[in-house]
């Protein structure tokens, strides 16, 4: 309890200062008194007995110095002198004082926004407690990596086989259709699940109850457990939903429950309107081609991630044994939930905003050398009064960093302004689901806060380090004219701007090349057009609609009914449209040739309606389009696209070829009827053309499907029809996703434009600062060198060559910078590519650009104070000397 | 006045203080002249050493200040030892003893 006691004592020193101040000095003068009158008394002259007491006793203001030491806290006391010096010096320097802070203030806003988003798309925690030891499991493979989804003959493997997990959830995302009467149905996001995903979750139910293991088996599934935004959407909430019963894919089933609004998170599956039982149907368990299902599973207790690792890589490896067409290139990877990995991408885009920051710190930095060098007389005498450099470089760096913390401060309103644009803008891009919410929360203000200190220490200490070196003698005996600091500061202020200049170019090309790269891959010819393209998307129950015949039932009464609508020009069904990829794949081989497993070249698959080509506007270069006589049981037919024709048949014919699957076993003939045009993508990031094949939907039947309608009108207004034609068909179906191509489009140009825009908005915050430093560091130089223009003047040197001498300074600066800079725009652009290639990556016209946008700049921050020198009257700064 | 200075090692200061406090409260000026004398007169406390210790010990609650009025009618800031002052003193005088006494006996035993 002693130190608290001490620390007590030692903290009345800094509220009741005055009061002790006062009592000391009264001890003092006390025992002064006492010793002058012993003095006397000894027999001493009065003013020579004082003299001695002072003598013996040692002066007044050191007993008060070391009994302050002693008393309070010192370093707190200092400290607030320091601030309070630093108030007033910044006050006094309002120009400097200002710059200062609105440079910084740029640069942490923009890193403060950056880190807010990154914040709110990957390290929001989950918003409802940690379950303990649950991992997502995801699939990989060992060339590709990756994190995707399951088989479900392997992910049946792996629930059935592995010793570590107590718990267990195989999830599926189906799509239902859910209808009332009287009212059009409606497509909802489902989210089925076996196991006991409800009681690893931890998290109860708002209303009634969730379901466990015994209700994911055929007959018991007819249950559905409400998200709580679904549950206020489409029933307003109503209290007594419990028990009632919904429609979903003509089916009858029971809602059980609904769950709080904090489980419905977007951020590990997305948001879900519904939880149902997972019941996988027989003739897909044994399945290992398609993957499609997540999983999600709870430790033993005992068990590590990393003995659960090894155990499913025990279970890969088996796999891979077994099933060797289809796993032998098979792996699992466990992540906990609830931790997102920011993508690689996202870092180079802090590591942008973050070069923003460095330039307004190498800018603060050399303003305060600029500052300081002005300074260098007062730091002289101050350190020939006895301060000693520790205190004078601690009183510098309290300075930095107090107008750091006012500048974070004031980046943190600026970041509220730009959280609140850039919430507009993603807000758009979410358009129907709930966006993730930019706040500023204490992660986002523990981060200002942090770049604040550091940016306040990066450009504090150098500056004061210099300082602190003064040398009283030379600081003193020089008049204001040399104080211009030595040559290695000098150095160092021009580095500086160098590296501002430098970084200020890479800014500036790696916006270049967002905007052109994007613009570019746009703006491609894709092979097909875009345009009066209205889509929507199907999920056919497979209860109803099992099996092709049923199916393509379905897609013949679609197009029939669309047909009729006007405005219509023609209807066909598609597996996938090519707008953001092709998801599926398969493996081709020509026949007559032997290819290894796992060797054959792999082809983008789709399936399609007769017409397609003519409705995307693909040109058939030989053969034919399908036709309604290719149906299930007439003979297997596949068109493939040029590239695919180029690599299997370079001289002959490949119409009437026949191509196959991987399995020697089971090649599944198909026979080539015609060759389209290559096809391709927004965004397409593969730069070798692709392989495209495309099989008739009536011989490869598919529940989930894409319906693309011609229009000769605004695709928009056909939505309605469309919506109304599909009720005619079938009533308990939805359409979904009903968009125009344009609109998708549309979409992703926008998600484009906010990320171009925002690092053109970070280049030009850097540009602006950059160029500020530049300007003062030129200004700088001109102050320092009034004397010698007035003597160059004085001997007869023309305006011209003034300002050519000070401009030749700034144009040395920009020129290193450009060449550093230029260096950095490259090995950006090699970085980009290896994210984005084929969008993103060098571009010399880009390059050019920003640096003849650079140098005009600095050319323009130079010349200003060039002008001003060349205006210099010699016989004034002469007559100052 | 003895013009010789010795360096007090860092600490004794404190036990002298405590000793010189032993029996009865003392104003500053009283406790340099104290020291002084108890010392024969070799040892002299600055103010800038002697008011910061007394600081120091204030704080540790081994001694209290109070204003009083000297018996020269003069107001003045009486110490006085505190019970755990008066038990420091004991422990800080065995300990004092037994390091002189160590250090007397290997200065002899060279």
């Amino acid at each position: 309890m002693n130190w608290l006691r001490q620390f007590a004592f030692r903290l009345q020193a800094i509220f009741h200062k005055g009061r002790i101040e006062a009592e000391l000095s009264e001890e003092i003068r006390t025992h002064l008194e006492m010793a002058t009158e012993a003095n006397i008394l000894a027999g001493m002259p009065p003013e020579e007995a004082r003299a001695a007491a002072l003598r013996q006793f040692g002066g007044v203001d050191q007993v008060q110095e070391s009994y302050r030491d002693v008393r309070g806290f010192p370093w707190i006391e200092q400290l607030i002198q320091d601030l309070g010096y630093a108030a007033r010096s910044l006050c006094k320097n309002p120009g400097f004082a200002a710059t200062a802070i609105l440079t910084l203030a740029l640069g942490i806003g923009v890193n403060t926004t950056t880190f807010s988003f990154v914040n709110a798309v990957a390290l929001r925690p989950l918003p409802f407690e940690r379950p303990k030891g649950v991992v997502l499991i995801y699939h990989t493979s060992l060339e590709g990596g990756g994190m995707g989804p399951h088989s479900p003959g392997d992910i049946l493997d792996v629930k059935a086989q592995n010793e570590v997990f107590a718990r267990f959830s195989i999830i599926d995302f189906p799509d239902y259709s859910i209808s009332s009467p009287g009212q059009p149905a409606e497509r909802v996001r489902a989210f089925a699940v076996d196991g006991d995903f409800f009681a690893m979750m931890g998290v109860p139910p708002l209303l009634g109850r969730v379901f466990g293991a015994a209700e994911a088996k055929p007959g018991h599934n007819e249950v559905v457990v409400l998200s709580y935004r679904f549950w206020r959407q489409r029933f307003a909430g109503d209290p007594a939903i419990v028990g009632r019963s919904l429609r979903l894919d003509g089916e009858d089933v029971q809602v059980v429950g609904v769950m709080p609004e904090q489980f419905d998170t977007s951020m590990v599956w997305g948001s879900q309107d519904i939880w149902r039982p997972l019941v996988l149907s027989p003739d897909v368990v044994k399945g290992r081609d398609g993957r499609w299902l997540q999983a999600v599973a709870q430790l033993k207790p005992g068990s590590t991630i990393a003995n659960a690792q090894t155990n499913l890589n025990a279970i890969a490896v088996r796999l891979g044994r077994e099933y060797p067409l289809t796993d032998a290139q098979s792996g699992f990877r466990l992540t906990p939930i609830g931790e997102v990995s920011v993508e690689s991408f996202a870092w180079i885009v802090i590591g942008l905003a973050a070069a923003v920051l460095l330039i307004a710190c190498a800018n603060l930095a050399n303003l305060q050398l600029a500052r300081n060098s002005g300074r260098a007389r007062e730091y002289a005498i101050r350190i020939a009064l006895g301060a000693s450099r520790f205190r004078l470089l601690r009183q510098l760096l309290t300075e930095s960093l107090a107008l750091a913390m006012v500048s974070g401060a004031v980046g943190v309103l600026v970041a509220v302004g730009t959280n609140r644009i850039l919430g507009r803008q993603i807000a758009l891009l979410w358009e129907n689901e709930v966006p993730p919410r930019l706040s500023i929360d204490v992660r986002v203000l523990g981060f200002a806060l942090f770049a604040a200190l550091a940016a306040g220490a990066f450009f504090g200490i150098a500056p004061a380090w210099f300082a602190s070196r003064v040398d009283p003698n030379a600081g003193l005996k020089q008049s204001g004219r040399g104080m211009t600091g030595d040559r290695s500061r000098h150095r160092l202020r021009h580095a500086l701007v160098v590296i501002e200049l430098s970084l200020t170019l890479v800014l500036l090309s790696g916006s270049g090349y967002f905007m052109r790269g994007f613009s570019k891959a746009m703006q491609r010819d894709y092979g097909w057009r875009t345009d009066h393209l209205l889509s929507g998307r199907f999920a056919l129950p497979g209860n109803k609609y099992g099996g092709v015949e049923k199916c393509s039932a379905f897609y013949s009464r679609l197009n029939e009914e669309l047909a009729s609508v006007p405005g219509v020009e023609r209807s066909v069904t598609c597996d996938i449209l090519p707008l953001g990829g092709f998801y599926n794949s398969r493996p081709v081989v020509e026949e007559g040739t032997t290819v290894a497993s796992g060797q054959a070249p792999v082809a983008d698959s789709n399936t399609t309606t007769p017409g397609y080509f003519d409705v995307l506007g693909v040109k058939i270069l030989q053969g034919r389009d399908f036709t309604a006589l290719d149906r299930s049981g007439s003979p297997a037919v596949i068109v493939i696209n040029q590239t695919l024709a180029q690599k299997f048949w370079p001289n002959g014919n490949p119409l009437g070829k026949r191509i196959g699957g991987a399995d020697p076993a089971k090649r599944d003939w198909m026979e080539v009827v015609g060759v389209v045009n290559d096809v391709s993508f927004p965004f397409d990031s593969n730069t070798a053309a692709h392989l495209q094949i495309y099989r008739p939907m009536a011989q490869t039947g598919g529940n989930y499907f894409s319906v693309v309608l011609r229009t000769s009108v605004a695709p928009d207004s056909v939505a309605d029809a469309l919506h109304r034609a599909v009720a005619r068909v079938d009533p308990d179906l939805a359409v979904y996703q009903v968009a125009s191509i344009d609109h998708s489009l549309e979409s992703i140009r926008r998600w484009n434009n906010l990320l171009a825009n925002g690092i053109l908005a970070m280049a030009i915050s850097g540009l602006l600062v950059s160029t500020l430093g530049l300007y003062g560091v030129i200004s700088q130089l001109v102050v320092e060198r009034t004397a010698e223009i007035g003597i160059r003047v004085a001997l007869g040197a023309q305006l011209r060559d003034i300002a050519l001498l000070i401009l030749g300074q700034g144009v040395r600066l920009a020129a290193t910078g450009l060449v550093l800079g230029i260096a950095g725009a490259f090995a950006l652009a090699r970085l980009l590519a290896s994210f984005m290639p084929g969008i993103l990556g060098q571009d010399p016209l880009v390059v050019a650009a920003s640096s003849a946008l650079l140098v005009s700049v600095a050319l323009l921050a130079c010349w200003i104070p060039a002008r001003r020198a060349a205006r210099v009257d010699p016989a004034e700064t002469l007559r100052a000397e | 006045m003895a013009t010789e200075k010795f360096e007090l090692l860092q600490g004794t200061l404190d036990l002298l203080i405590l000793t010189a406090l032993q029996h009865d409260a003392m104003h500053g000026f009283g406790l340099s002249q104290r020291i002084h004398v108890m010392s024969g007169e070799v040892f002299l406390v600055e103010m800038g050493s002697l008011y910061p210790a007394l600081c120091r010990l204030e704080a540790k609650g081994w001694i209290k200040g109070e204003w009083s009025v000297s018996a020269a009618n003069r107001k003045a800031r009486f110490y006085s030892l505190t019970s755990g002052g008066r038990r420091q003193l004991m422990e800080e005088t065995a300990r004092w003893e037994k390091l002189s006494s160590t250090i007397n006996l290997m200065l002899k035993a060279i």
